[in-house]
């Protein structure tokens, strides 16, 4: 292409400016006439019943105009799985449970008035480890699903990686593991909720997802038994989403809960400990491969399986196994794939999207692994993956159809800029 | 010192996840020339914005700062799935080229009746029909639509496009194409790790990706930086910490997040494979920059001290407990069978 004289130019951020200057309007800066502030009551346990919740003390506190537990509110459902719900109630299910909610006409009111609710939990016994979780009798998470193992399909098995495995010249098998890590986005998150005389709503949230959190907004409605009103969402400035904002969360269906019920605008915004504590996190995993390949360094075949700390509740998380399946069956040319994740339910904080949406797991393990095989079957590092690098007009044993592939050209600028890695590992074994 | 590096493959055409991976595009010029434009897609800072206003101004043959770009609200602005999947460059910018094209027909059919010349003879450009042959002949885009918003039936110029790509929702096997194309990068790195210690320091990252065309190069080289900083961040230092499902660590002081401080020289050169797919041949680059980072600083430890770390975050704890247990030592150093197991506490 040429002649261009926008595309391809360097040009810098339409909104740099704005940003730079303290012009751009966050969640944080918006304030509607009439806004009532709304705060959230975490849990004090990982795993209890609850067996009271006494807001009398709250509600009687002056500049208090509602407060709200998971008792008052009708059954909105949230999340992929629909197991979660904005204010619990029976049960809390790990420490980021949101039990009761509170608006007031100051921050500090809300805050002082959340000290003033009074819980009683009946501790239950947690379970932390997902392969802990998966054993007969451990303690159940969700007991109307019986197992904390959730019920998903991730299972693939595309040629046969057993015949392969006898056929390969040199099989390298290991076990990877990740832990939590959270997107520290800069803005943290927040919404404000406002309904019309009509009940139309409009929700101000910093979302990745306008359209489907308007459905998932219009399905709260029906839930509280309004039909046929619309619902609005604006976006003010976002400070990052990084997959955080990917979902809808309890904090927004509060805010709109909170509103209803006030018939006032409502914000609920996070401090930085709450945006750790009650956002979620990329999910943690515990990953099995082994792979192998034939003398001259073409692989074939790859076994994976994987567990994940799916946390006390479902959300985009449970379904990264669909991404790592990318780079499981096609990262490199691969004949024989076996993949099969297993998310399960702890008493930890449930996982969202993450930037790569799992794919830097499974990358992890694969890449790790392909080093591993390269120095086992004493081939150069760069020439192992230049021999099963993919090519324009592959298909995939996942019928991903690669149309353009720069991978091998990928390689080079990493060779010639480090000044050439090293031709062939040191032979560490024999240090 | 050593070096390490890791490839990495992802969706770069958009990933039908959900029954419709569709974004849509509403353009609409005022009497000026100038044009705002509706999109379904999410500016959460990564800046797809300028990356809309670029294309549609390339199409339109006008400035980026004549393009108003308006992302917030669901009353306004046409439906999309969402910004994930590193997919709004490529399917919120082929919607927005699609609405462009649409409007340049309109202007350049204009434009020839009002320079009565041959519609294929004219170019948009410089905020001009130009006439290709002959640059003098020209009408300013403006004036050309003044003309035919004050004139007996009256019309403005506006256009709206649906992009929904054509790739496939996964199959009960799990087979399918799930993206119009697939982005590909190698990531190489360059440690030095201290045997006393197990700290790391990353000396050179060089980060390459095949982006089919970069529409905006300066962005992508941010995307890629961020991406790589966030990628080191989940190699080495990254965790919420939990004990018993409980959040110890709720702060910067205690979350070791990487800061521009840690920076260090980062490379992102850039292969265009112009994929015909793609706006103006573009893939997405969003998220690679964070995908294959940690295996390539592990293999790179691994060259550097022959220690192979196999879970993140790859902290100087466990470098330094794998380099004394190579070397048959408890992790606090002292020999196997004649510790005082008493004083051996690491945490981390």
């Amino acid at each position: 292409m040429s002649g261009l004289s926008s595309v391809g130019k360097r040009i810098p951020k339409i909104d740099a400016v704005d940003k730079a200057t303290g012009r751009a309007q966050y969640i944080q800066d918006l304030k509607l006439p009439g806004m009532l502030y709304g705060k959230i009551l975490y849990s004090k346990f990982p795993h209890a019943r609850i067996a009271k919740i006494d807001a009398s003390k709250a509600r009687a506190l002056p500049g208090v105009r509602a407060v709200i537990t998971g008792e008052d509110i009708p059954e909105i459902k949230m999340g992929v799985y629909k197991d979660n719900r904005p204010l619990k109630a029976g049960k809390v299910r790990s420490y980021r449970d949101e039990v009761a909610a509170v608006a007031a006409t100051d921050p500090q009111i809300a805050q002082e008035a959340l000290n003033l609710i009074e819980v009683i939990y009946e501790p239950l016994p947690g379970i932390y480890d997902p392969e802990e979780a998966m054993r007969e009798g451990a303690p159940l998470v969700h007991e109307e699903h019986k197992s904390n193992v959730l019920k998903m399909p991730w299972k693939l098995h595309y040629g046969d990686v057993e015949a392969a495995r006898k056929e390969a010249a040199h099989v390298v098998e290991d076990r990877f593991s990740t832990t939590w890590v959270t997107h520290c986005c800069m803005g943290t998150s927040g919404a404000v909720a406002e309904f019309d005389p009509a009940n139309n709503l409009t929700v101000y949230t910093n979302t990745q997802i306008p359209s489907l959190a308007q459905k998932d907004f219009l399905g709260a409605l029906k839930a509280m038994g309004i039909s046929d009103r619309r619902v609005r969402v604006i976006k003010p400035c976002i400070g990052g989403g990084f997959g955080s904002k990917l979902d809808t969360y309890a904090y927004e269906y509060i805010a709109i809960l909170l509103s209803y019920y006030t018939r006032r605008p409502v914000k609920v915004d996070f401090d930085r400990t709450e945006e750790f504590i009650a956002t979620s996190t990329r999910q943690p995993t515990i990953t099995r491969i082994s792979q192998g390949c034939d003398e001259n360094g073409k692989l074939l075949f790859r076994d994976i399986s994987m567990i994940l700390d799916n946390g006390a509740y479902t959300s985009w998380g449970a379904t990264t196994p669909s991404v790592m399946m990318m780079p499981i069956t096609t990262l490199y040319r691969v004949p024989n794939v076996r993949y099969e994740a297993k998310c399960v339910y702890t008493n930890n904080t449930y996982s969202q999207a993450m930037r790569g949406y799992g794919n830097p797991q499974a990358t992890f393990a694969i890449e790790s692994s392909m080093d591993m095989l390269a120095e086992k079957a004493g081939i150069d590092l760069i020439e192992f993956r230049r021999i099963n690098a993919n090519q324009s007009g592959d298909v995939s044993t996942q019928d991903l159809r690669i149309t353009t592939c720069g991978l091998e050209g990928c390689m080079i600028p990493s060779k010639q800029n480090l000044n050439g890695i090293s031709p062939k590992r040191k032979a560490w074994a024999s240090d | 010192m050593g070096v390490g590096l890791a490839s990495l493959i992802h969706v770069g055409g958009g990933a039908r996840v959900y029954k419709s991976d569709g974004c849509g595009t509403i353009i609409k010029m005022d009497d000026f020339g100038k044009l705002d434009l509706f999109t379904g897609a999410t500016d959460m800072g990564q800046g797809s914005d300028t990356v809309m206003a670029q294309i549609a101004a390339e199409e339109l043959g006008l400035q980026v700062e004549d393009i108003h770009v308006i992302h917030s609200d669901t009353d306004v602005c046409p439906w999309d799935v969402g910004a994930h999947a590193s997919r709004t460059t490529f399917v919120a910018g082929n919607a927005a080229l699609g609405a462009a094209k649409k409007l340049k027909a309109r202007i350049l059919e204009m434009g020839a009746k009002q320079l009565e010349r041959p519609l294929e003879k004219l170019v948009l450009a410089e905020r001009c029909v130009i006439d290709r042959d002959d640059s003098q002949k020209r009408i300013e885009i403006g004036k050309l639509l003044r003309k035919a918003h004050f004139s007996h039936g009256g019309q403005m110029l506006m256009a709206e496009y649906f992009y929904d790509p054509s790739n496939e929702n996964m199959g009960k096997d799990f087979k399918g194409n799930m993206s119009m194309t697939y982005t590909f990068g190698t990531h190489g790195v360059r440690v030095k790790v201290d045997e006393e210690t197990g700290k790391v320091k990353i000396l050179k990252y060089v980060a390459t990706h095949d982006v089919g065309k970069a529409i905006n190069p300066l962005l992508l080289e941010g995307q890629v930086y961020g991406g790589v900083m966030m990628g080191i961040g989940y190699a080495l230092s990254e965790q919420v910490i939990l004990e018993k499902g409980e959040n110890m660590n709720p702060n910067f002081r205690d979350y070791k997040m990487l800061t521009a401080k840690d920076v260090f020289p980062i490379e992102a050169p850039v292969l265009e494979t112009y994929d015909e797919a793609g706006p103006y041949g573009a893939k997405g680059i969003g998220e690679p920059g964070c995908v294959p980072t940690a295996p390539a600083v592990a293999n790179a430890i691994y060259d550097a001290v022959g220690v192979r770390i196999k879970d993140l975050p790859i902290t100087p704890e466990k470098i330094l407990a794998a380099i004394r247990e190579k070397k048959g030592l408890n992790p606090c150093g002292q020999e196997m069978g004649q510790e005082d197991t008493g004083e051996c506490v690491i945490e981390e």
